[in-house]
């Protein structure tokens, strides 16, 4: 911008940029495509390697077959595993929802000394990495003095799941005239009323745009789970890691193309939402 | 506070300052936070508070603590010369994802921010996938792609140009490559918001005055939006100081990262006390962090309303 161009250029340049540019950089796309190659590049192999007929992992495939697919069932841990993570992701996620939407509410509508400190408070478990949480989950179960159950894990998948909700559930409410509200009640509808008729269907997709997220961030993680797990508890992804720590075989990346199909089917939810919310 | 407007939206046109909710009082609302505020204080600072408790050698039993509290496991460990490299090798493999990652992820969150193309929705969502996908899969894929016999490996010998497999895998920049990837759309995100917010006609004013698409990025789109990057930089800087799945089965011996030596404190040699010990630690850079991002890109701060 300093240093001035010569006329020719500059008209050049003038006529050329009146409208932002269509395409800010040449060559842009092309990188961008690139990057996004080598974004699903270990999806897709995972994906063609759990239809492999070799029993070990080896690239180029040998053969095509559901085999990996069929025999997953046979599998107890597997089978375990995967109920034991529906059971916890969903779990986790209504109460992360029962928590999080009230909490949202008092948060973003309230009018009360400390409202920061208690957003604060509640987005806490945010702040660790969440290996250090899976540490202090079993030290609060020993303390309480309960054995480790699949509540261990609703509980941990809760407290790390539940500010997401909340923080959603805030940002809706943010955009969101509390004159709606204010309108229902001075038509005569109770604070329950108003609530169930006018905020929550208003605040739907946010809620359950956080809600998919709080499902994700339970149904694939390791950390959280990895201390408290036992033989009966176990989840999804810590079986998986276990399980690739010791032995690869593509029984596992058909496992792992599961996974992916149920949080893919929960992204879809979210995405619905979102548009419903645009 | 209480001339805060009732519409709780900061952006929102000073409405009329209507009635409040009338003989209700606002402040109650605040007791719909209750379960919310009790599940993170017993589930989230109890935890910490015990987890703190045994670092200094209690012992954690039903409703009480046991022994005596004493700094002797932090002085073990800051004489541990092993402990110290694992720290150094966090922080500086972080620090070189963080830097590596906003090279590649600027020109991405360009074309997000600023492409009308059909593709940017596609190219949307393939941002988001290292999240979606969870760590397992992301390492999954990489264990192939890198392995001894795997896709690189089996290309490059296929076009005769290596007779022996690559060692590509168990080291450092598999590490690298696999946190790259998880915490790509934590990079690109927040570059790509603050890009949005750049006002074009500051860049066709630029350009109007004769300076080339590439002078106008440099003087003009580079510097507005270093806050974007600086603020993705933190967040992927944490999240690979805290990584934990990746380091352990993409890296190798030489690669432990912290949360790895808290995993192999916990299990392998069965010292709770001394995994609790680190884990304070990596908690305490966790939290240096937050106060350099509360600082600098207050993520509450047109949050709280006050």
């Amino acid at each position: 911008m300093s240093t001035p161009a010569r006329p020719s250029e500059a008209s050049a340049a003038a006529r050329g940029a009146i409208r932002a540019p269509r395409r800010p950089f040449p060559l842009l796309g092309a990188y961008v495509a690139l990057v996004c190659l080598v974004l699903v590049l270990p999806l897709a192999v995972v994906l063609v390697i759990s239809f492999d007929t070799a029993s070990y992992i080896n690239f180029p495939p040998q053969g095509f077959h559901l085999q990996w697919y069929r025999s997953l069932p046979d599998n107890a841990t597997f089978a375990r595993s995967f109920a034991n993570s529906l059971i916890v992701a969903g779990a986790s996620t209504a109460l992360s929802v029962l928590a999080g939407v009230p909490a949202a509410l008092a948060i973003a509508r309230g009018r009360f000394r400390g409202r920061g400190l208690l957003y604060g408070l509640c987005l806490s478990s945010l702040t660790v990495p969440w290996i250090v949480y899976g540490v202090a989950l079993l030290f609060v179960w020993g303390f309480l003095g309960l054995r480790l159950s699949i509540w261990t894990l609703i509980f941990g998948h809760t407290v790390i799941g539940a500010p997401y909700v909340l923080r959603t559930a805030v940002a809706v409410l943010r955009d969101m005239p509390a004159a709606y509200e204010r309108g229902a009640r001075s038509l005569g509808a109770g604070p329950l009323r108003a609530f169930l008729t006018v905020t929550l269907p208003l605040m739907a997709p946010g809620i359950r745009a956080g809600a998919a997220f709080a499902f994700i961030i339970s149904f694939v993680n390791i950390p959280v789970s990895l201390f408290v797990t036992t033989a009966e508890n176990i989840t999804m992804p810590v079986a998986v890691f276990n399980y690739m720590q010791y032995n690869f075989d593509p029984s596992v990346a058909a496992f792992s193309i599961l996974q992916l199909v149920v949080i893919g089917l929960f992204i879809g939810f979210a995405a619905r939402a979102a548009r419903q919310e645009a | 506070m209480a001339l805060t407007g009732a519409g709780a939206a900061p952006a929102a046109a000073p409405a009329p300052v209507a009635p409040r909710g009338g003989a209700r009082p606002r402040a109650r609302t605040g007791l719909l936070a209750a379960p919310m505020a009790a599940l993170m204080l017993a589930g989230f600072l109890l935890p910490g508070l015990l987890m703190f408790a045994s670092s200094l050698g209690a012992g954690v039993r039903p409703f009480s603590l046991q022994g005596e509290l004493s700094w002797a496991k932090y002085a073990e460990l800051a004489g541990s010369a092993y402990l110290w490299r694992v720290l150094g090798f966090t922080l500086a493999v972080s620090a070189g994802v963080a830097l590596v990652n906003a090279v590649l992820a600027y020109p991405v969150a360009i074309f997000l921010a600023r492409s009308r193309s059909r593709l940017n929705r596609l190219c949307f969502l393939i941002t988001f996938t290292p999240v979606a996908v969870g760590m397992n899969m992301v390492t999954m894929g990489w264990l192939i792609v890198l392995g001894r016999n795997g896709v690189i490996n089996s290309l490059l010998s296929m076009a005769g140009l290596t007779s022996e497999p690559l060692p590509l895998v168990y080291g450092m920049s598999a590490v690298v490559i696999g946190l790259a990837h998880i915490s790509f759309t934590f990079m690109v995100l927040p570059i790509e918001a603050v890009l949005r917010t750049i006002d074009p006609a500051l860049e066709r004013a630029a350009r109007s005055l004769g300076a080339s698409r590439w002078r106008t990025f440099v003087d003009v789109t580079l510097p507005l939006s270093w806050e974007g990057v600086a603020a993705g930089m933190l967040i992927v800087f944490m999240q690979s100081c805290g990584a934990f799945v990746i380091p352990l089965l993409l890296g190798g011996s030489g690669t432990v990262m912290l949360p790895v030596s808290i995993w192999e404190t916990m299990t392998v040699a069965n010292d709770r006390a001394g995994g609790a010990a680190i884990a304070v630690a990596l908690t305490l850079i966790a939290l240096a962090i937050l106060a350099v991002q509360l600082k600098y890109f207050n993520p509450l701060r047109d949050g709280d309303g006050r």
